[in-house]
């Protein structure tokens, strides 16, 4: 009876501590620290906007355009007199929101192509290959423009834009995972077990290459980021009136010489951005990393 | 005079989780072209010291605490650098353990055995690699391979490479880190007979690591046995083979299997070697000592000569053992079970057995038209060098390859082409149990989910406290601790991650097993742990195994019978003691004169068979073994031999194997 | 080595006609009617309508259109003529491709030639004050948007110092702020891959034969070393040239450069399909043969895939299958 209660709590413990080491890893990472901080404190940021922006991200006051920072409006007023801030601060909202859905996508058609043509080989192997081929010779950004003003604007639409534009590196990275690891003895020794092709692949193949994936996620997310920055740049992607940080900026070219805070401030959001994730990835990379174990 | 003397040398390294005690206080001394072996299992610090002798500790996280190291009476601790880069590679060099990494791959050999002459003789480039021809040939590679890289070169031919460089300067020392233990047992002679000669004619002083005891009995004068860190005995080679003091030595030589006799069970050393960063106090070895006492673990013991140089570490080992202390004697897992069954009952079958893989080179015979019978009960052990076809023959037995072409019959059904759940139903008969304990355990899995795997896809229990007792059981029969259970792989040592592996295999309770070089990874005295667990099994439940592996004793140790391919062909199988006492074939006959023999009372004539095996792409006709062979004919070249019964029970593959042994 | 090249060029071709055929799937799907772009006008007669439908071989299947537009780009480098300005593609695309690959080249180049010594530099300082340095700056460097970094550029350099123009491309002057702007990120990421293929490559067992035999560390790192450290970032490098090349389009836009990212932005704005494919095309086309270089630059660092080439042999499947067999 005791023993097996004792078995039970150990169990508790030990499913857990794979991931605790990670975790206690990561943490002598200050910098990784710090990114994850960022990461968090956008997310806390997106969800709670309406509490935290100080105006309406939509009301305008021609009366009040192009302020500078002030007490009243921290990073002053753009072209609309609207509040940058709360403007960024609902920019975030997008942006994350957009990023994540694109990143959950491409992971999952990237991942599950790249686990398939990396454990099947052969013919199938090849025709995925090639098609990534064809989609790595279009430059992401390139692509992304493309499918953008195909679809047209909007939150999902931007996604599925950015997602495909990174459904060639996602597979790409599980198929080199998988290759590397069909030829290890214990996805032979779970076929010699009996299991088939698929439940390999759900429960040794997956599992084992979460790692690299956890890590280029985490950094997608920044990169993401960046692209549907590019895209609202360019005038594509998500339109207004969402706020979304490049087409903040972009409502800041005519301004380029003379009013810098509408350049500078969601200049600083977006590299801010990416900064967390990046340092937050590489981070998470070290602490994964099993060869560090010892 | 002293090439080099080792005194009281200290390394450590300062690693997260504590101080790791690598090398304590060692002392060595070697004269002028004399061999000494450094003898342990992984993590004694065996290469740490060579490194420090090179002043090579990669720091940090290295360091040299204190002690002295003397090249011809010239303190290394207090070179230079300059001083130590004109040291190294012209009068001390070293050969390292794996050549296949040991060469920089975008680099032509030629270049690199040049580069030494180039920084220590001031030679052009030209002379260099004109020297660096002539030290090839001396290693028995033709000089215009000098162009060549090293992944046009075989592991053999890389070995010799490093040679050629590390004799290059022709140096008063050479340090080997176990320069022969990557190559296959042929290669291994060849490279060993290479190296001996090379020594003698150039008068190099040689400290030689190894695990081998065998290796240590063919080239050294001098032997230190190391345990953590620490030298525990130190002689010449008949101190050490003939009159053994330290009970770590004895317990080495007792984990070995031997190949002139037939021991019924190893006697292994139990436990593992402790912990770098927590050492036992007193003896280090006391923990796992078989005559340990009460104040062996209070007072470390020091390194007392007992006459003629003949040094050990131990308090009592001057006669004073005493009896064994068997309280911790491994039981058995299981009663052993009564007498085998002596009936002829034939439980696999292979019929013309033929694998293929498509290569770019071209077809790949791996496993080329191979016939046997597996009785009941019975082992049956293959071996072969690397590449000879011997694991995917394993794997076709199994099904994990399928089988080009013949049959596999178990139980007399056919079973070469099973699909799905037919074949999920045939594997609970038959299962494998894999080499490498670090790679066929998935790392992200714990011990209890890595047993249970097979039982859950084949839906053997009905419950989860079904599931739950079994995986408990299977972990007692394999000698696994229950707080074990719900540890990760990477948190168990080799010999524990090899039990999970038998677990597994043992899970579905099969008939048959497959065991592909299952304690080639391990130590020898975690090897032996794992050799008795399997004969022990066998008894207690009737289990036939093919035992795979390239060792010759274990095969010798733990088989009925034995099968020799070569380059994907038999030939040669008969009994156990029948091939090590009458080896018919040339290959078998030469192959079992190359296995270094862990002993120097046995005088041994050594057939040193020249050259590399044939590749298994595209073969020619004829026998492939006949561009080593020394009686081949052109009969040899032409036609491939059939395998016929020699004698009774024992089938060789040669045309002129009756001409050869006088039958 | 040339009939490796030549057997790349062929494989190069099915990978361009399917980006071909999935721009053209694309831009099926935009919305906004060309038609009614071309007649100009919103009055307009069904027959005008059709006519012009016509003309422009809209009226056709799917599959058929797609078949024309392939034929045409394959037999006469035809890309069709643009629906805004009724001239020939080809003929826009050949005034701006120019200064959009200097561009791209200008940045790339930039970044290796920097990127590569520093990232050197940093590893076999590792752990000093400058390679600390040099990490905490690559990583944040890495995370600064190209189009941002060009607006600030601009208001700092132009606008407020007034020593750097801020838009056209007249004097070399003109080309400083793109193309540092452009290679920003990708250099920040050469440094960091150099630095750590670097380390990786100084743990191996054969520097630590070199180092036996007595050589100096410089010697260790430029003989041995480099090679081996460069493999990996030469495929980075390779991985990164659309990154790049995108990466400057947009910049070029910042900066007023009639390259082909202007006439691609224009082009999305008025719906004009051909010139969106001709830009897509041209620009795959650039980022295949910066590939293409890369391959060839990675077969003279590395032996074994050279060797491979001479014997005729693909790399990677022999050696796999015969480990499979052997071991």
């Amino acid at each position: 009876m005791n023993a097996q209660k004792n078995s039970g709590s150990m169990e508790k413990l030990r499913k857990s501590s794979q991931w605790k080491d990670v975790w206690i890893r990561l943490r002598r990472n200050k910098l990784a620290m710090v990114g994850m901080v960022i990461a968090v404190l956008l997310a806390l940021m997106a969800i709670f906007a309406p509490v935290i922006a100080p105006y309406d991200y939509q009301v305008q006051s021609i009366a009040e355009r192009l302020q500078m920072p002030s007490a009243q409006h921290l990073m002053g007023t753009d072209n609309m007199g609207r509040d940058i801030l709360s403007r960024l601060i609902y920019g975030g909202r997008i942006s994350l929101l957009v990023s994540l859905l694109a990143v959950i996508v491409s992971l999952v058609i990237g991942g599950l192509l790249g686990a398939v043509s990396g454990y099947m080989g052969g013919k199938v192997d090849a025709v995925i290959m090639r098609l990534m081929d064809i989609l790595m010779a279009i430059p992401g950004i390139l692509m992304a423009v493309c499918i953008s003003a195909a679809l047209g604007g909007g939150v999902w639409q931007t996604a599925l834009a950015i997602a495909v534009a990174g459904i060639a590196g996602v597979c790409r990275l599980v198929r080199g995972q998988t290759l590397t690891l069909r030829n290890q003895e214990y996805i032979e020794a779970a076929r010699a077990s009996g299991s088939g092709t698929l439940r390999i692949l759900l429960s040794n193949i997956i599992p084992n290459c979460l790692a690299p994936i956890i890590v280029n996620t985490t950094m997608s997310i920044g990169g993401n980021i960046m692209m549907i920055s590019a895209l609202s740049f360019v005038g594509l992607g998500v339109q207004p009136p969402i706020p979304e940080w490049g087409a903040i900026l972009n409502s800041g070219r005519e301004y380029v010489s003379t009013f810098w805070p509408l350049i500078t401030f969601p200049g600083i959001a977006i590299a801010l951005t990416m900064f967390g994730f990046n340092v937050f990835g590489d981070g998470l990379r070290d602490a994964l990393d099993p060869k560090l174990k010892q | 005079m002293k090439v080099l003397e080792i005194k009281d040398l200290v390394i450590e390294y300062q690693t997260m989780d504590g101080t790791v005690h690598a090398v304590n206080n060692i002392n060595l001394d070697l004269e002028e072209g004399e061999t000494l072996g450094l003898v342990g299992e992984t993590g004694a610090g065996k290469t740490t010291t060579a490194l420090g002798v090179l002043r090579l500790i990669p720091d940090p996280p290295g360091v040299i605490k204190s002690g002295q190291i003397l090249l011809k009476g010239k303190d290394i601790m207090s070179m230079s650098g300059e001083e130590l880069r004109a040291m190294r590679g012209d009068e001390i060099s070293m050969i390292f353990q794996d050549p296949m990494t040991a060469l920089n791959p975008v680099l032509t050999v030629g270049e690199q055995i040049a580069e030494i002459y180039f920084l220590h003789n001031e030679c052009s480039r030209a002379e260099s690699m004109e020297k660096a021809r002539e030290m090839l040939e001396m290693v028995g590679i033709p000089g215009e391979r000098a162009d060549e890289y090293p992944h046009q070169f075989s592991g053999g031919m890389k070995q010799r490479v490093v040679i050629a460089i590390a004799l290059a300067c022709q140096p008063a020392l050479i340090i080997a880190d176990e320069p022969t233990t990557a190559l296959d047992v042929t290669i291994q002679a060849q490279v060993l007979d290479m190296m001996k000669n090379l020594k003698d004619q150039l008068e190099t002083a040689m400290l030689l690591i190894t695990h081998d005891l065998g290796v240590v009995a063919e080239v050294c004068d001098k032997v230190a046995i190391m345990y953590a860190g620490e030298i525990v005995e130190y002689g010449t080679l008949e101190h050490i083979f003939n009159h053994t003091m330290h009970p770590y030595t004895m317990g080495l030589f007792n984990s070995l299997p031997s190949l002139d006799k037939d021991a019924d069970r190893l006697r292994p050393i139990h436990g593992l070697m402790p912990d770098p960063t927590d050492l036992p106090s007193g003896c280090p070895f006391h923990p796992r000592c078989p005559y340990a006492r009460p104040e062996c673990a209070e007072s470390h013991p020091e390194l007392r000569d007992y006459g003629n140089g003949h040094l050990a570490r131990c308090l009592f080992c001057d006669g004073q053992l005493g009896a064994e202390n068997t309280a911790e004697e491994e039981k058995p897992a299981m009663a052993a079970a009564t007498e085998k069954e002596q009936t002829l009952d034939v439980l696999l079958e292979a019929v013309h057995l033929k694998k293929y893989f498509q290569t770019r080179g071209g077809l790949l015979h791996a496993v080329d038209d191979i016939s046997f019978t597996i009785e009941r009960g019975k082992t049956l052990g293959v071996v072969g060098e690397s590449g000879c076809g011997k694991s995917t023959l394993g794997r076709a037995l199994i099904g994990l390859n399928e089988a080009t072409d013949g049959q596999v019959l178990f139980e007399g059904q056919d079973v070469t082409h099973l699909k799905g759940r037919e074949r999920r139903k045939f594997l609970t008969n038959m299962q494998m149990i894999f080499q490498d304990p670090f790679s066929s355990l998935d790392p992200r899995k714990t011990v209890f989910e890595q047993i249970a795997a097979p039982l859950r896809i084949n839906k053997v229990c009905r419950n989860k406290r079904e599931l739950e007792q079994r995986v408990a059981d299977l972990m007692e029969t394999v000698g696994l601790a229950r707080r074990l259970t719900y540890s990760y792989p990477h948190e168990l040592d080799g010999g524990r991650r090899q039990r999970i592996g038998v677990a597994r295999a043992l899970a579905l309770e099969p008939k048959f097993i497959v065991c592909d070089e299952p304690v080639s990874a391990l130590d020898v005295s975690i090897q032996a742990q794992v050799l008795n667990l399997l004969q022990d099994l066998q008894a207690a439940k009737n289990l036939t195994y093919i035992f795979i592996t390239h060792d010759l004793s274990v095969v010798r140790h733990i088989s009925d019978d034995i099968m020799v391919m070569y380059v994907g062909c038999m030939v040669e199988k008969c009994a156990s003691h029948e091939l090590f006492d009458y080896p018919l074939h040339p290959y078998t006959k030469g192959m079992l004169s190359a296995v270094p023999i862990p002993s120097i009372n046995m005088e041994k004539k050594r057939i040193i068979m020249q050259g590399e095996l044939t590749s298994p792409v595209n073969p020619k006709p004829g026998c492939r073994f006949a561009n080593r062979c020394p009686y081949a004919t052109d009969e040899c070249r032409s036609v491939q031999p059939a395998v016929e019964e020699v004698r009774p029970n024992h089938f060789v593959a040669c045309h002129h194997v009756r001409e050869i042994n006088g039958l | 080595m040339l009939r490796f090249i030549g057997r790349r060029l062929l494989v190069m071709i099915p990978v361009l006609l399917g980006v071909l055929i999935i721009v053209y799937a694309l831009s099926c799907f935009m919305p906004g009617d060309p038609v009614i772009n071309k007649l100009g006008t919103q009055n307009y007669t069904q027959e005008q309508y059709d006519a012009m439908e016509h003309q422009l071989g809209l009226d056709q299947p799917f599959v058929v259109r797609l078949g024309s537009y392939l034929w045409g780009v394959v037999t006469r480098l035809d890309l069709g003529e643009s629906y805004a300005t009724n001239r020939p593609v080809t003929e826009s695309l050949a005034q701006r491709v120019g200064v959009s690959i200097q561009l791209g080249l200008m940045s790339l180049c930039l970044a290796g030639i920097l990127g590569i010594p520093i990232g050197i530099f940093s590893a076999v300082r590792q752990n000093t004050i400058p390679d600390y340095t040099i990490t905490t700056l690559s990583i944040i460097l890495a995370s600064l948007p190209g189009f941002w970094l060009a607006m600030e550029a601009i208001l700092i350099f132009s606008a407020k110092l007034q020593i750097l123009p801020a838009s056209g491309l007249t004097s070399w002057k003109h080309y400083i702020m793109p193309v540092v702007c452009a290679s920003m990120m990708t250099l920040a990421s050469l440094v960091r891959m150099t630095r750590s293929s670097m380390l990786e490559v100084i743990r191996q067992d054969y520097i630590r034969t070199a180092r036996s035999k007595g050589m100096k560390e410089t010697r260790v790192i430029f003989k041995h070393a480099l090679k081996n450290a460069l493999i990996p970032v030469i495929t980075v490098l390779g991985n990164q040239v659309g990154m790049v090349v995108g990466g400057s389009i947009i910049i070029e836009t910042i900066f007023n450069i009639p390259g082909m990212g202007s006439l691609m932005l224009s082009a999305i704005n008025q719906r004009d399909y051909p010139v969106i494919m001709g830009v897509t095309l041209v620009t795959s086309v650039f980022v295949c043969i910066c590939n293409l270089v890369v391959d060839i630059v990675y077969s003279l660092v590395d032996p074994q895939i050279r060797s491979q080439f001479v014997s005729g042999k693909k790399r990677g499947g022999k050696e796999k299958t015969e480990k499979e067999a052997a071991a």
